[in-house]
């Protein structure tokens, strides 16, 4: 296993107090939200923080499994700000968010049914997407509070292959989201250990921590809480199946804490590295 | 052979019109002959937990709301 480094899903509130860092210290890279933090440019205060940590772009808007096709505005978009920002890749997540006619856009990702046709839809949105961003596009396991093909005795299986499958059609590196994972076998009432059996191990770049909430009913991938402890202890057991792993990143997205935390939550991952 | 269009405008339907939803939930099989998609993925709608689609409106309204107020 190449070198992993340990990085941060970067928000405002944290900019200045990064940008204070001793050298030395922090994360050793970033994850910007391309499609929100950088609109219309890299804004000013970013760029202390963009010039002394590499960067690597996630995105939530691209729904790459859309039957209607993505927007080429979009993806030029996307590709001009990867090119600013200097990301090392661009991630985005394995869904689809449109009504097939494209006229209209839910607010979460739906799960893709794997089948021939949604697959073709996948690999040409991908090659779309390659060949605009010119850099490496890596997929993530989004969390499905809908349960799509989590029933059955060989779902957790199923499930794994089928993220195989895609990112195969897609031509596309892994970002494994162990929380995403942990929270729908703990929803599905599945095993984690079959769907991780199924995985091509070789596509896993990425690996993405956070921390989800119960509301009461299932567990929602909110990114509000600190690291959920199952997913950081399935961190020491994937660690050795990804030859090709090259960063994990600690998310948050609401309840964000002081800086602090944060910190404390990449030297929690960096002890589950040595 | 399946659209995967047909599907794709039936899930997001499914989950936003509830008269659309209960339409699949008294009579999958004619709702998918109606709407272009499998009975099975009829039937798999039709059974969907209610519980699971309000979750699913509860963490795409904390998502938007995440966006509106960055």
């Amino acid at each position: 296993m190449a070198r992993v480094a340990v990085g941060l899903a970067l928000r405002p509130q944290h900019l200045k107090a990064l940008a204070a860092l001793p050298r030395g210290e922090g994360p050793e890279l970033v994850e910007v939200m391309v499609d929100d933090t950088v609109a219309g440019g890299v804004p000013e205060g970013w760029r202390a923080v963009m010039a002394r940590w590499p960067v690597v772009a996630h995105g939530v808007d691209l729904a790459i499994g859309d039957a209607a096709g993505v927007s080429q505005r979009y993806l030029d978009a996307v590709a001009a700000r990867l090119g600013a920002l200097s990301a090392w890749w661009y991630s985005e997540h394995l869904c689809f968010r449109s009504r097939g006619d494209g006229a209209a856009r839910l607010w979460h990702f739906a799960p893709l049914p794997c089948d021939p046709e949604t697959l073709a839809v996948v690999a040409q949105n991908a090659a779309r997407v390659r060949a605009a961003v010119g850099r490496p596009l890596l997929l993530e396991n989004p969390s499905d509070v809908l349960g799509w093909g989590a029933d059955g005795p060989d779902a957790a299986a199923a499930l794994g292959l089928s993220f195989t499958q895609f990112l195969a059609a897609a031509e596309a590196g892994a970002l494994l989201d162990l929380t995403n994972l942990v929270l729908d076998a703990r929803n599905g009432g599945w095993s984690v250990g079959p769907w991780l059996d199924a995985l091509d191990w070789s596509r896993v770049v990425e690996i993405h921590l956070a921390g989800g909430h119960f509301d009461g009913v299932l567990w929602v991938d909110s990114h509000s809480r600190a690291i959920d402890p199952e997913a950081l202890d399935l961190l020491s057991e994937v660690l050795p199946r990804a030859p090709n792993l090259r960063a994990v990143i600690v998310e948050r997205d609401s309840e964000i804490p002081p800086l602090a935390a944060m910190l404390d939550a990449l030297e929690a991952v960096r002890g589950r590295l040595r | 052979m399946s659209d995967p269009r047909h599907w794709q405008t039936a899930l997001y339907r499914f989950l936003t019109e509830p008269e659309y939803a209960a339409r699949f939930r008294r009579d999958p099989a004619a709702a998918a002959r109606e709407e272009g998609v499998s009975e099975a993925r009829a039937r798999w709608l039709a059974a969907l937990d209610p519980r699971r689609v309000e979750a699913f409106a509860r963490s795409a309204a904390h998502k938007e709301n995440l966006r509106q107020t960055q």
